[in-house]
């Protein structure tokens, strides 16, 4: 016999265990089950409802699908009703059943009883499947036009649903949406507007045939917000009149005046009037107000009304409810990109909800914070940010840290000030760092060699205080390694005009201390590492001298063996860090020796294999080569296209320990008031400065291949040169090699950086060429600083013009950048570069282009078919132009673009005809 | 300005109702509500009533033991949906009068039949209260014309 559904709830709630419910109900569902197999149509309906409940708690119930179109057929109400719940909740719109019920469906649309015509547009409207909208599209909409409101309401619903479906029925419903939008009723003109707002959605083009009923909606809307509104009772919430119907005709109106002055001025007044006039004390009037802003923010409003819609926004960041405060940051998300100048003015109290418990909040703050950043205010808000970096929990720190590290790489108005705020948000939030910031950060202090010294100096007592941010670690150790011999050259000269001392030792104590920082190991580990590496000793034959530096060594093996991977990454910077030490520091190779040697023992295969590599290079098979293989790491193609026409700024080093002694508290370097004080102290006036060249902060922006490079070179020249006249032979060399990796204008150079020994000798010859670049050359050379900018001529070989914007999409930007040949003006090359400023990367990236017939293009391969995120680092494509029809017509191009975003693909096309005239 | 789903949550992390406008596997579903759920719960209280969850968010509000939670677009406009999840509760607050949740335990296909009356494809069909229930009341009205006429053969059928 079976039980009512009241006493099947009842049972499943007494179970105390949920092994008791599932005997429960597998009992119950066992007996529903026979029911249905012996077609009792009495208690059909209460079985389904059964099901409803039992289905809801998570048990499969499709054995009750069949069941749901059996109670749909039947005749009476109460059994259709159970039957259309539980075909929308049993079933959905994949479910192959589901096409069975299409008759009895359009059955109940024909039905006289406006309830069975409710029962069946709902199911429709809410699980209609492809096929089944096509059938009944007839239907639903001959019921748009009954006079029933009750009916036309939800037929408006259901073809809004069946144009999501199946769009190319869509214009069967267009003729009918004016009469729902002049309709009284607020239910079907709510349904009108949501229908209408989805044909817009799918076809845009319908926009100027619906412009004309803009007046329309104006006057529902006007007539709502006047007082003494006849309906109003009905429709009142917290003293507003149908807040939703409001917010939708908003919405609609957003669309509508969207690219059409005229039409945006149409609704100029009314929109003033409910920003104006809505009361905001309650959730349903700030509703309003903020679809109204959301509105004003779309359409082509005068400005009045924009500073009014900025201003409601304001008064939302001030208001003490949550949400209130949460939408305001959503929308000036948005309207920074409309009207930077009005948010900026909210600067402060949006910069304060990063404080603010809620992470939603703090969330929407940081991005509107990160949006609010320019150059003129990026030291100050680098500040603040870094303020909050100090207390921001972990799980907000690493978005923050990329944020940041973002915004200093766009922004940063001297590479000086970049390196030191990076270095600081490496001290304060290091493990936090991502590794492509990490990476770009070397690639930023690779492409400024008048840095190189500072760098050094700053990140080895950086080190030195704080040993437990992995990335700051990281990087430290690659200086040391590629600019160990700066650091010990004694040629830095600190703030008090004393040189700063260095020795080589020292910074192989730093070195020791961080490999044998206590990490996670288990003791077995290490005794296996120990063991291991007291093989390795005896075993390798140029051991026997090194005994004690391998001594102190073992010690330390069992750290190779972590489970966090960064430590790993820490350990292969150090091994290679050693290695280019031994031709740093000549005088320490033994101890290297026996530092390096351990780690042949290394439980990673990778440092492991490097170890013995490194080992094998020690040999005496190598001594000719070893200095060139571990040379300085050339700045590579990815450093130069970072921005290069940034000015180095000062590199004098203003805050170094007063003695740089021994004792571990040596410096006030990460003095946390230091840290907040970005350079925004002078530097010291003509004292300790190393090298600074007024020539590179004061020249104009040259952003061409040849003028840039050059910019670098007169850089390189100074940094390097400079010390080298005390210094050993090696920085000369390094110097040298510096200045071979940057471009003189000639093409053969920047193309194939050169091994080190060829490039020293072509820079030699660049060097010695004379008059337009050279005499500048031999004037930093001279020490006298050249006031104004040398590289104003264009390079010999050809014109440059200024890089221009092809293309921005999506988070995709492509910047082309145009040199006309020297030789034959029709020929010409085009650098374009690829940044994508979004936060995934873009892989299987394919950027096409066509041209017109009088111009032949040939492209040579991308330097990479991913583009990474944040905009860090570009790729490029040349592209080599001929046109014929050179002087007569400007070049043309047509590009198409493709790739993989978010595991979606992606295809933009484009036409660029920003193309210089010259060309 | 489409509600994707809502979901009625107890305190206990129990489903009271779940009402889809997009299609889902039944598996998906169960997974969807129980990490909604986690997420809603352990919300401190006091915070703003909206989180972002995969491409959407969510908009919830707890009323007495019960969590309503209605998962929209991103563009969607998150206090009018507050308002529609309000609307919900005030209609039925009204039909069960003073309604707990043992009502909506015992009586969830009534919710349902509800729900129905104000939402279609997600999107808000009548914002007037007194309409719903007097076209909800009518339906009851009618099925109970057809339990009286089933009382006749001596069965109750609910």
């Amino acid at each position: 016999m079976s039980i009512k559904l009241r006493e099947l709830i009842r049972n499943i709630r007494a179970c105390k265990t949920a092994a008791e419910e599932r005997a429960v109900i597998a009992k119950e569902c066992a007996e529903i089950r026979t029911a249905f197999k012996e077609e009792d149509n009495h208690y059909r309906h209460r079985n389904v409802a059964k099901l409803l409940f039992i289905h809801m708690l998570g048990y499969p119930t499709h054995f009750g699908q069949m069941e749901c179109l059996k109670l749909i057929a039947s005749t009476k109400f109460a059994e259709k009703r159970v039957g259309y719940l539980g075909l929308t909740q049993l079933l959905d719109e994949n479910t192959e059943v589901l096409m069975l019920v299409t008759n009895s469906v359009k059955n109940d649309l024909n039905h006289p009883n406006q309830y069975v015509n409710g029962l069946a547009l709902c199911a429709l409207g809410n699980i209609g499947n492809p096929e089944m909208c096509r059938a009944l599209a007839r239907e639903v909409e001959n019921l748009m036009g009954v006079s029933n409101p009750y009916i036309r309401k939800k037929a408006a619903l259901c073809a809004m649903r069946m144009i999501r479906k199946v769009e190319e029925i869509e214009d069967k419903f267009n003729h009918k949406i004016p009469t729902l939008l002049e309709d009284r009723n607020h239910a079907v003109l709510l349904s009108g507007c949501a229908l209408l707002i989805t044909v817009l959605e799918i076809n845009p083009s319908a926009l100027s045939e619906f412009r004309r009923y803009v007046p329309t909606l104006i006057r529902a809307l006007k007539n709502m917000s006047m007082s003494g509104y006849a309906n109003a009772s009905e429709y009142d919430i917290a003293g507003i009149t149908d807040p939703f119907l409001q917010v939708k005709i908003l919405r609609v109106l957003k669309l509508l005046g969207h690219g059409s002055v005229d039409v945006s001025d149409e609704m100029n007044d009314i929109l003033a009037q409910v920003a104006t006039n809505t009361e905001g004390a309650k959730n349903a009037g700030n509703a309003i107000l903020y679809e109204c802003v959301q509105t004003i923010m779309n359409i082509e409003a005068e400005s009045g009304l924009r500073v009014l819609g900025v201003n409601i926004l304001g008064r939302f960041l001030m208001n003490r409810d949550n949400n209130i405060r949460y939408v305001a940051l959503t929308t000036l998300q948005h309207v920074v990109t409309v009207d930077m100048k009005a948010v900026q003015r909210h600067r402060s109290t949006i910069v304060d909800c990063l404080k603010d418990p809620d992470v939603s909040i703090r969330k929407r703050a940081l991005d509107v914070t990160y949006a609010l950043i320019n150059e003129e205010n990026i030291k100050t808000m680098t500040k603040e940010l870094l303020n909050f970096l100090l207390m921001a929990g972990p799980e907000f720190k690493e978005d923050l840290v990329t944020k940041i590290c973002l915004a200093v790489d766009r922004f940063a108005p001297n590479r000086r000030w970049q390196i030191d705020t990076l270095i600081k948000v490496m001290c304060l939030a290091g493990n936090f760092v991502q590794t492509q910031i990490r990476d770009n950060f070397i690639y930023v202090v690779m492409a400024t060699p008048e840095l190189h010294t500072y760098t050094v100096h700053k990140l080895f007592f950086s080190v030195k205080e704080n040993q437990t941010q992995e990335t700051l670690i990281q990087v430290g150790i690659w200086c040391l390694g590629e600019f160990g011999d700066l650091l010990v050259s004694g040629s830095a000269v600190g703030p008090d005009q004393q040189p700063i001392k260095v020795s080589p030792s020292e910074v192989l104590d730093l070195i020791e201390t961080i490999d044998r920082r206590p990490t996670e190991q288990t003791i077995g580990a290490s005794v296996m590492g120990k063991t291991a590496a007291a093989g390795a000793a005896g075993s390798s034959g140029g051991g026997a001298n090194s005994a004690g530096g391998g001594g102190s060594g073992v010690g330390g093996v069992g750290s190779a063996v972590q489970s966090a991977n960064s430590a790993l990454v820490t350990q292969e910077y150090i091994i290679t860090t050693l290695m280019k030490l031994t031709t740093r520091f000549p005088n320490e190779v033994p101890r290297i020796r026996g530092l390096l040697e351990k780690y042949s023992a290394s439980m990673s295969l990778e440092i492991q294999q490097r170890a013995c590599e490194y080992e094998q290079l020690l040999g005496n098979t190598w001594d000719k080569l070893r200095e060139g293989i571990l040379d300085r790491m050339p700045a590579s193609e990815r450093a130069k296209t970072l921005t290069t026409d940034r000015p180095s700024g000062d590199a004098s080093i203003d805050e170094v320990p007063t003695t740089a002694n021994h004792h571990p508290k040596g410096g006030d370097l990460l003095d946390l008031n230091d840290l907040l004080d970005l350079d925004t102290r002078p530097a010291p006036p003509g004292g300790a400065v190393l090298n600074s060249h007024p020539a590179t902060q004061t020249s104009p922006h040259k952003p061409s291949t040849g003028g840039g490079d050059l910019l670098d070179l007169l850089g390189g020249l100074g940094g390097e040169l400079a010390p080298s006249a005390g210094a050993p032979a090696p920085t000369a060399a390094s110097g040298l090699d510096a200045l071979a990796d940057l471009n003189l204008g000639g093409p053969t150079l920047n193309s194939h950086p050169p091994p080190a020994a060829a490039a020293a000798t072509a820079a030699a010859a660049d060097a010695a060429r004379p008059p337009s670049t050279g005499g500048d050359i031999l004037d930093i050379f001279g020490g006298t600083p050249s006031p104004a900018s040398p590289p104003t001529a264009p390079p010999a070989g050809g014109k440059s013009f200024p890089p221009f914007t092809a293309f921005d999409k999506n988070g995709l930007q492509i910047t082309f950048t145009c040199k006309q040949d020297g030789s034959d003006p029709k020929r010409s090359t085009v650098e374009a570069s690829f940044v994508n400023t979004s936060t995934d990367a873009m892989s299987a990236f394919v950027f096409e282009a066509a041209v017109p017939k009088y111009v032949t293009l040939s492209m040579d391969p991308a330097s990479a078919s991913v583009v990474e995120p944040f905009g860090l680092t570009p790729t490029t494509q040349r592209i080599s132009l001929v046109n014929s029809a050179q002087g007569e017509k400007p070049i043309m191009m047509k590009i198409r673009i493709s790739y993989t975003h978010k595991d979606q693909q992606v295809q933009e096309f484009g036409q660029v005809s920003d193309f210089p005239k010259e060309l | 300005m489409t509600i994707q789903f809502i979901l009625l949550i107890s305190r206990q992390g129990k489903t009271r109702l779940a009402k889809w406008f997009v299609p889902q596997p039944q598996k998906e579903r169960q997974k969807t509500i129980r990490e909604i759920a986690q997420l809603v719960l352990n919300r401190p209280p006091k915070l703003c009533n909206f989180l972002e969850w995969r491409d959407y968010k969510l908009v919830f509000k707890r009323y007495a033991s019960l969590y309503f939670v209605a998962c929209v677009d991103k563009d969607d406009n998150e206090l009018i949906t507050l308002e529609v999840i309000h609307h919900f509760v005030e209609i039925l607050d009204r039909y069960f009068g003073n309604v707990c949740e043992l009502d909506l335990i015992f009586n969830f296909h009534k919710a349902y039949y509800i729900l129905d009356e104000l939402l279609i494809s997600g999107e808000l069909q009548e914002s007037s209260k007194k309409t719903v229930l007097r076209v909800v009341a009518a339906q009851d009205q009618m099925m109970e014309e057809g339990k009286d006429a089933a009382a006749a053969k001596k069965t109750t059928v609910f």
